[in-house]
């Protein structure tokens, strides 16, 4: 037998040329009309060319025997099926024949049918990701063959989305995490940011609000490099850098890939300093069109929400702080010699002196505010609740739950020369304040409504010629008040459960007394606050182009990319100042009858019409050139050399001028034999922001591999059946301070509007008064400035055990962020220019991820897995332009980790009256003998006059001190403790660790997945609002403090006394470790496929629950939700889900 | 034809290349440069506002800040209780009065600890601010091309003035600070370290004396609100009674009390002059007297319609005294200069979140505000109307009918409204007469009762620069920067220390005021009576408008007057005989003030400090002493 090359249609190869030629003109037609007029030309050029496909590989089999076709032979027929080991038909598996040298795929079903000629043809069945099976023909009819997982071989053919191109997994060198959709959508969230918590080794996420619309994570790779804050990571959506990822449907993600190092980064240069996240969009397959439907809906509820005490605690309280500071304004008064001194002159003024002060009467009516009746059924006498309320604000402000639904349809397949994928999506998201009490209360509501609609399609023009157009847009619609960072702070935090009824019947009241709207916080939430309808549309759009170039030398390609992304945001508004009442007493003295007297006029409410809020349009072009070939089966050589353009215009930039980016990139790998592995990436990019001559940066990196495993010598093991060592060494930049441009130009002036501090003026008397507005010296120029570099460097090992059961990654990173662009900070402040950024300052940030993966199937029903990823990151300040006092240098951050903040130095607290004074028989301080403070060394210490320090004398700024006052450190030793006595001290708030840990099984069709995330390492300032501040709201935390006497029955003590010193508030107390560990996510799902869904045409289904952020585990978790601590904003949600996916 | 794919991509590379070298450079527009500003009479106008707005400021509680009445700082105002510090965090006022400055909490007024990402150096840098854009103009204004000399020069004497008075607020705070007399560079070392006490005064007036030559004597009525030549006689008169005043020419016997204030060596320079000399007393009678001698021609004199009292019952301009109209009637002739970025009318008008108004009364907006209590301390430096001394009894019956009868100075029933007193006509369930009592005897607490902080009773809220006539606008404010009256008052002060004692011109000078107060006269006193009766009479014609800090610094008076219980009054509803309403009244206590000595001169903020360029670039980093 011989087997006979059929002639190539069309001999000679200037047809070839020709059509090339003709294809790139298609090329430049599509790039410069990127609304897509050309597709008619498309088409045409698409129907000319599919003639010379077919030209290489067909083959027909000739007996040359008998000078005929197969088929004078007897033979027979196999049939067969091939499965895998949960028993699902494996399709498309080759099943081929070395006797005829034959082969069938396997159908849908995963059955074939061979022919055999002979009992002892030799039969083999391969699979993509299997191990392949032989058999003998022998006597067989009928056949069914289990074909097993081959794990590493699956893993290591997978492809790794890298920067401009992807790679086979075995042959990366450098550190990416990738995520994979089936995770994606696990979440029922909101946004794509949030669904990555756990998920990825080198990844932290922090949410820092639950408001629908604004709930986004931010994100940080690798943790931070700068000190500048800009620290976020370069978005990279289908190649094209788009920042607006988070609004994308999860359904339509293939992928998402973390680069870490710099050699993932190298090509991105001027804006890979900080990690890049590359987001690949599903793209069609070619088969039968397959069509996929899901629908969820979820409740949703604050993972903790503020718990406020109530009227009579509130008073109590009050009362308490009052009593405790008549020993502050009062211990040093130059009458009190001794303790009875005190408490004489305390029992005489106390209540006089208060503040706050509420007497044994109305504590008794703030007792009863919710008994109408005594236990004999007479009316409560002191039963009013009008004058002395007691309500729950967080009932009447907050619902419970608040729903979200997601649903998508998508549809993907494609013949030959058509691949698409459609996406249709819709997500609704409620929020959780009420506003049915109010006018426009479902535009008040906060609530986001979300479209998306992707369609990418693939059009093979021939073989060698591909276009691919992505189209993806969403749309959002977004709700609510306007000043809801207000409603937080204030109205909230302002509203006491004593200050005002809230509403009766419907009426909005006030004590006729005090008609102070702020004690009416649900008055104020209706009245002050705007409501919002925003209205954003994203449309992301990408045309590439690919031809391979085989014919001038195998595996040259050429790629054009362009892409057209614009934005637009619309908001309109509106407001209702509703009336309210002042509620005074009945004179016929019932209290439960109280008058109503109007205290506003009626006014009508307003509705704006839309106006612009904010847009924005960009313009990208990319043109590559990828070469890629093995050479003799041992050196396998790859290319890119890129150039790239793009330009962003929005109005909003500074000189409202357009931005652009320009610069190239390459990278060349270079593998032997699968063993030895090296890669140079580099980018060479040109940033506005830099002068000429200083504008382009080369940012190259390097990178090497070993793969151990591959070694002759390496032991054929299952404990170890892959290794792979691996390093890289490279630089990234950044050029990006702000909104800050054309850091190089001399001298802007900027004119002023009329903000503050008023920057005009006005001249004239009332009656010809002319305001001018003013203008003035902007930034000043810095003619030197340049790039920021990171110089990268990271090592790593991935290795695969136990049967390829287990698999570890390993990284350990050592990144220093050089001539950090940034503002001086020793500049004397007699100069007042706006000084330019300077390249100063230098950042130290390094860590370790690890990341493991086991699986096992126990039985062909029973699948398990467990996966988990360790980051660690720690930063340091190098240097950084500051100015610090002599003597103060504990106070620089140089040195210090980013982000470290300067708080007084806690110690506990004072719990008894002799930790500052001795104490007589019955226990009471003696004033003239106060207890001496110790230093550092234990020894008792002097202040700078020569005088023994006090312990007594140690409250901040020299504020009196009791027990249950925090212990503040005076870490100078000068006697007093003061503003020089703050040191740097503590986590941040962003984590030293960040880990995720999941498992799940698959069994009977059903399916578990739980994943368990945490931070450690992270700690927050709780006090930021101060509590026991004028009348403001108090907390369960409140009540947790410091008396003596819950003190010695040992009860629980989270705050120190009510008393405490406000200006001293900012120590290390109050520094609350916001570590935590969360139940992040837990999915249980049922897979059926019944004969009746078949018939209607359904493949699989599957119904599901899960559930987001369902359990906490913080250490402080009084004081709220560790990443919402103290509950500043809108807090973070709780999610419980319910969904179906149906596939056809 | 590898050629033609060639061509191809170099058509291509060509395509995209040829617009990269123009594509990353900053297109034209967008930007203005210091050229185009400088170029014309329309332009450089806007600089010269920027100027006014930094430089010329009131200090009347503005807009968007959170900054009190300035005499937060002494024993004229009392906010709130202590526990509820945030009302007048904006100028550190309770951290200040506890005794508790630091560096960084140092109450220097500049736009107090508020900070702006291009103002380093804390509330310094906002006087520094101002001088640089004086400094700037001032070199530039001579490139405006469609402007006459005298048009140039002009607008150089405001520059003067600004630079200079800014230098003036500087030094009132902190003694000698840094002269800046041109735009530095930010770019290398700066050797501009603090001067001495003797050079910052003599620079002051060295500026005012080229402004006066320099600046027109009167202006249009559409440019009032602009610098006149007055107006540097003024400062320079302001500056130069500060320096012969005991803080900068301290006497000998006086050295004892400030000693923990001064470093007792060379450094001393920057806080004070090396040796007394009397003769600085005669520099200021006459800079004062230069004022008063030119402030005909300027169309300047003393506001004396001769009418003392403003009427109870009214809320017109036809009721008020005098006194009270200084404040209120708009570009009066008693006026000098005042700071017209005050009445801005967008800036007080509509917005509701303008915190001057809430700050800096209660009754002004009558709601939710704070009141500005007087302590009783300084009540009681208000004489009766026979101008002999006034002690407030313990308590009484009635406050409104009870503090009519003390028949006080009639100033102090034009700057204090009281509980019970009709302050403007209702308007709704607003305004009409004053309700701060706290409920008794079946009266619920008067509206006004609370500070914000549960019903206090607190019954004496300042309301000077607080809207009452003309139907409560707040647009006739204009904050006196200089108002003749001061100049009168300097006089008389420095002709009695020159010549150890008052004579009949110096009299003259007091009594004038006393007489359109509707205060008998001062006579018969010797030096120290005289001293005391001119600083007395300073306090109550300026009170509120910002004098009370530096003049207790510079007679070294602060130590002794402000470490003091400060008191007030509260009043409680009871029910009189005929059952109507008596708001019966007690001494309550609001804080104990603290004045350490070191207060005299103002830390300098860390941060400034630890640049190093404040003091002699060696051992001494520039810091105050004490601090």
């Amino acid at each position: 037998m011989k087997k006979l090359r059929l002639a190539k249609l069309f001999p000679g190869s200037s047809i070839a040329k020709l059509t090339l030629l003709m294809n790139l003109t298609i090329c430049f037609v599509l790039l410069f009309s990127l609304e897509g007029v050309a597709m008619g030309s498309i088409e045409k050029g698409g129907m000319s060319f599919n003639m010379n496909t077919a030209s290489e590989e067909a083959m027909i089999i000739y007996d040359e025997s008998n000078g005929l076709f197969q088929g004078n032979r007897i033979s027979r027929i196999i049939k067969g099926s091939v499965r895998n080991q949960k028993n699902e038909p494996i399709s498309g598996a080759s099943v081929f024949n070395y006797a005829l040298s034959k082969g069938v795929a396997t159908n849908e079903a995963g059955e074939f049918s061979i022919e055999v000629v002979s009992a002892k043809d030799s039969i083999v069945v391969t699979a993509i990701g299997f191990k392949e099976k032989y058999f003998l023909a022998e006597n067989r009819q009928q056949l069914a063959l289990i074909l097993e997982i081959d794990e590493l071989k699956q893993d290591l053919e997978q492809v790794v989305i890298v920067g401009y191109g992807q790679q086979k997994k075995e042959s990366v060198t450098a550190a990416i995490s990738t995520l994979s959709a089936e995770e994606l959508v696990q979440s029922p969230v909101a946004n794509i940011s949030n669904a990555l918590a756990g998920r990825l080794s080198g990844l932290t996420a922090i949410q820092s609000s639950g408001k629908p619309g604004a709930d986004a994570s931010t994100l940080y790779i690798r943790g931070v490099g700068t000190y500048t804050d800009q620290t976020a990571p370069l978005i990279m959506i289908d190649g094209v850098a788009r920042d607006s990822y988070n609004d994308i449907d999860p359904y339509e993600i293939e992928t998402i890939s973390l680069l870490k190092d710099a050699s993932a980064t190298a090509v991105y240069g001027v804006r890979g300093a900080n990690g890049v996240i590359l987001i690949t969009t599903k793209r069609g397959k070619e088969g039968a069109p397959r069509i996929s439907l899901s629908a969820q809906t979820a409740q949703s509820e604050f993972t903790r929400k503020p718990n406020f005490v109530n009227s009579y605690e509130y008073a109590m309280l009050q009362n308490e702080k009052s009593f405790q500071s008549y020993w502050i304004n009062h211990a040093k008064d130059p009458d009190i010699q001794t303790w009875n001194d005190f408490l004489v002159k305390r029992e005489a003024n106390w209540v006089r002196e208060a503040s706050i002060y509420y007497t044994p009467e109305q504590l008794m009516y703030y007792k009863n505010a919710h008994t109408p009746t005594l236990e004999n059924g007479d009316r409560n006498p002191y039963y009013n609740p009008y004058f002395y309320p007691d309500v729950d604000w967080t009932k009447l402000i907050f619902k419970n739950f608040a729903p979200q639904s997601q649903a998508n349809a998508n549809i993907t397949g494609g013949t030959g020369s058509l691949k698409y994928f459609l996406s249709l999506g819709y997500l609704t998201q409620g929020g959780l304040f009420k506003t049915d009490y109010m006018p426009f209360s479902d535009e008040m509501d906060f609530r986001k409504d979300r479209y998306n609609l992707r369609g990418n399609f693939d059009f093979d023009v021939n073989k060698n010629f591909r276009i691919s157009v992505d189209v993806g847009t969403q749309f959002v619609n977004i709700s609510g008040m306007d000043n809801d960072g207000y409603i937080w702070e204030k109205r909230i935090m302002w509203s006491t459960p004593l200050s005002s009824p809230g509403l009766i019947d419907g009426k909005f009241v006030v004590p006729y007394s005090n008609p102070q709207t702020s004690l009416n916080p649900l008055y104020e939430i209706a009245s002050s606050n705007n409501y919002n309808l925003t209205s954003n549309s994203t449309l992301n759009s990408t045309i590439r182009l690919s031809h391979k170039l085989d014919f001038i030398t195998q595996g040259l390609s050429v790629n054009v990319r362009g892409a057209y992304d614009s934005y637009f945001s619309s908001r309109s508004g509106g407001r209702y100042t509703p009336v309210f009442y002042g509620i005074s007493q009945n004179p016929n003295g019932d209290v439960l009858d109280p008058i109503f007297s109007l205290m506003r006029a009626e006014t009508p409410p307003e509705r704006w019409s839309d106006w612009y809020n904010g847009k924005w349009r960009k313009i990208y072009g990319e043109f590559t050139l990828n070469y890629s070939r093995t050479f003799d089966n041992k050196h396998a050589v790859s290319g890119l050399l890129l150039y790239n353009m793009e330009k962003l215009f929005n109005p909003y930039l500074m000189y409202n001028l357009p931005k652009a980016y320009v610069g190239s990139a390459a990278r060349f790998t270079y593998g032997y034999r699968g063993k030895y592995l090296a890669e140079f990436n580099m980018g060479y990019n040109g940033s506005e922001n830099f002068p000429e001559g200083k504008r382009f940066g080369f940012l190259p990196a390097y990178s090497m591999g070993w793969v151990v495993s591959n070694e002759s010598f390496f032991p054929q093991i299952d404990l170890i059946s892959f290794l792979k060592i691996r390093g890289s060494l490279g630089k990234v930049g950044n050029d990006n301070i702000g909104g800050a441009r054309y850091l190089y130009l001399p001298d802007v002036w900027t004119y002023g509007g009329s903000g503050y501090p008023y920057m005009g003026y006005s001249f004239g008397t009332l009656n010809d008064r002319v305001t001018l507005q003013g203008v003035q010296e902007g930034t000043l120029g810095n003619p030197n400035v340049t790039w920021e570099v990171a110089t990268k460097a990271n090592i790593g090992f991935e290795v695969k055990m136990l049967n390829n059961r287990l698999s570890l990654t390993y990284d350990f990173f050592n990144e220093k962020r050089g001539q950090i662009l940034s503002y001086r900070g020793t500049v004397a402040g007699i100069v007042q220019a706006s000084l330019p950024p300077y390249n100063l300052g230098s950042v130290k940030n390094w860590g370790n991820e690890f990341e493991l993966t086991y699986r096992d199937m126990l039985s062909s029903k029973f699948d398990y897995w467990v996966k988990g990823n360790l980051s660690t990151n720690n930063n340091k300040i190098l240097f950084s332009d500051e100015a610090i006092a002599k003597g103060l240098e504990y106070q620089a951050t140089t040195g210090r980790p980013i982000g470290q903040g300067l708080y007084l130095q806690a110690n506990g607290l004072y719990t008894s009256w002799s930790d500052l004074y001795a104490i007589d028989g019955n226990g009471d301080p003696i004033l003239s003998q106060p207890v001496a403070a110790l230093n550092k060394d234990g020894h008792t210490y002097t202040n700078q006059a020569g005088d023994i320090v006090y312990q007594k004398d140690l409250g901040y700024g020299g504020v009196a001190v009791q027990p249950g006052e925090v212990r503040l450190v005076d870490i100078n030793e000068d006697g007093v403790v003061n503003e020089k006595d703050f040191i740097r001290t503590g986590n941040t708030m962003i984590p030293k660790v960040s880990y995720g840990l999941s498992f799940g099984f698959n069994w009977n069709g059903f399916d578990l997945s739980v994943l368990f995330q945490g931070v450690s390492g992270a700690a927050r300032y709780s006090m930021s609002q101060l509590h026991f501040n004028k009348q403001e709201s108090l907390f369960d935390v409140d009540l947790n403090r410091f008396t003596q006497e819950r003190y010695n029955n040992g009860e629980r003590i989270d705050f120190p006394i009510a008393a405490y010193n406000h200006a001293g508030a900012e120590n290390t107390f109050f520094l609350k470790n916001t570590s935590y560990t969360r139940l992040k996510n837990m999915e249980i799902g049922y897979t059926f496929k019944p004969a009746f869904l078949k018939k209607m045409g359904v493949g699989s289904a599957r119904v599901y629950a899960n559930g987001n952020n369902l359990y906490t585990w913080s250490p402080n978790e009084i004081w709220g939700d560790p990443e919402n601590l103290a509950y500043i904003g809108y807090p973070l949600t709780r999610t419980y889900n319910l969904g179906v996916n149906v596939n056809f | 034809m590898i050629n033609s794919l060639l061509c191809a991509i170099l058509l291509l590379l060509i395509s995209t290349t040829s617009c990269t070298k123009n594509f990353l450079e900053k297109p034209k527009g967008g930007a203005v440069t210091v050229d185009t500003i400088f170029h014309t009479k329309n332009q450089a106008q806007y600089a010269i506002a920027r100027m006014y707005g930094w430089c010329v400021r009131g200090y009347l509680p503005q807009g968007s800040t959170d900054l009190p009445r300035p005499e937060i700082l002494t024993d004229a105002l009392y906010i709130i209780s202590p526990g509820y510090d945030w009302a007048n965090a904006g100028i550190n006022g309770p951290i200040y009065k506890r005794g508790n400055m630091g560096p960084n909490s140092n109450v220097d007024y500049g736009w107090g600890a508020t900070t702006d990402e291009s103002v380093t150096g804390g509330a310094m840098g906002w006087h520094y601010k101002g001088i640089r854009q004086a400094n700037i103009v001032f070199r530039n204004i001579d490139m405006v091309v469609d402007a006459d000399q005298d048009w140039k020069n002009d607008v150089k004497g405001q520059a003067l003035f600004c630079r200079a008075l800014q230098h003036y607020e500087l030094f009132r705070y902190y003694g000698g600070i840094p002269i800046v007399s041109v735009p530095l560079s930010g770019e290398g070392e700066i050797n501009v370290g603090r001067s001495s006490v003797q050079s910052v005064v003599d620079s002051i007036v060295d500026w005012c004396d080229k402004a006066v030559d320099l600046l027109p004597e009167t202006r249009p009525s559409s440019d009032y609100g602009r610098i006149t030549r007055l107006a540097a006689l003024a400062l320079k008169s302001r500056v130069l009674l500060y320096a012969a005043s005991p803080l900068y020419n301290t006497p000998d016997h006086m050295k004892a009390a400030l000693s923990s204030a001064r470093f007792g060596d060379a450094r001393d320079t920057v806080l004070c002059y090396p040796v007394y000399s009397k003769d600085r007393w005669k520099l200021a009678a006459d800079a004062a007297k230069a004022v008063i001698d030119n402030a005909a021609a300027a169309g300047v004199a003393i506001y004396n319609t001769g009418k003392a009292e403003t009427e109870p019952g009214t809320d017109t301009y036809a009721g008020l005294g005098d006194y009270e109209a200084v404040w209120n009637v708009y570009a009066n002739k008693e006026l000098i200069l005042v700071s017209t970025k005050n009445q801005n009318g967008s800036d007080w008008g509509a917005n509701l979140t303008a915190w001057g108004k809430f700050l800096s009364s209660k009754v002004g907006e009558w709601e939710w505000g704070v009141k500005n209590n007087m302590p009783i301390e300084f009540m009681q430096l208000y004489e009766k109307k026979d101008g002999t001394r006034f002690t407030l009894p313990a308590s009484g019956a009635d406050l409104p009918v009870d503090i009519r009868n003390f028949n006080l100075d009639p100033r102090f029933y034009q700057t204090v409204a009281y509980d019970g007193m009709f302050f403007r006509a209702a308007s709704g369930a607003k305004y009409g007469t004053i309700p701060f009592y706290k409920g008794g005897d079946g009266f619920a607490d008067g509206a006004l009762s609370s500070s914000d902080a549960g019903s206090d009773g607190y019954a004496l809220d300042v309301y000077k620069f607080v809207a009452r006539v003309d139907n409560g606008s707040w647009n006739h404010f204009a904050w006196p920067v200089f108002r003749l009256a001061e100049f009168y008052l300097s006089y008389a002060e420095a002709l009695n220390e020159f010549h150890d004692g008052p004579s009949g011109e110096t009299y003259f000078y007091i009594n004038e005021i006393r007489k359109r107060a509707g205060m008998p006269n001062k006579s018969g006193l010797d030096y120290a009576g005289f001293q005391a009766a001119i600083q007395n009479e300073r306090t109550i014609e300026l009170a509120y408008e910002g004098h009370r800090y530096n003049d207790l610094l510079r007679w070294v008076k602060a130590h002794q007057v402000l470490n003091t219980n400060l008191r007030g009054i509260a009043t409680t509803a009871r029910r009189g005989g005929d059952g109507s309403l008596k708001r019966s009244w007690e001494i309550v206590p609001f804080m104990t003030q603290v004045f350490p000595v070191r207060y005299y001169y103002l830390p300098f903020i860390t941060s400034e400090v630890s640049k190093n360029y404040l003091g002699d670039g060696a051992a001494w980093d520039g810091q105050n002493p004490g601090w």
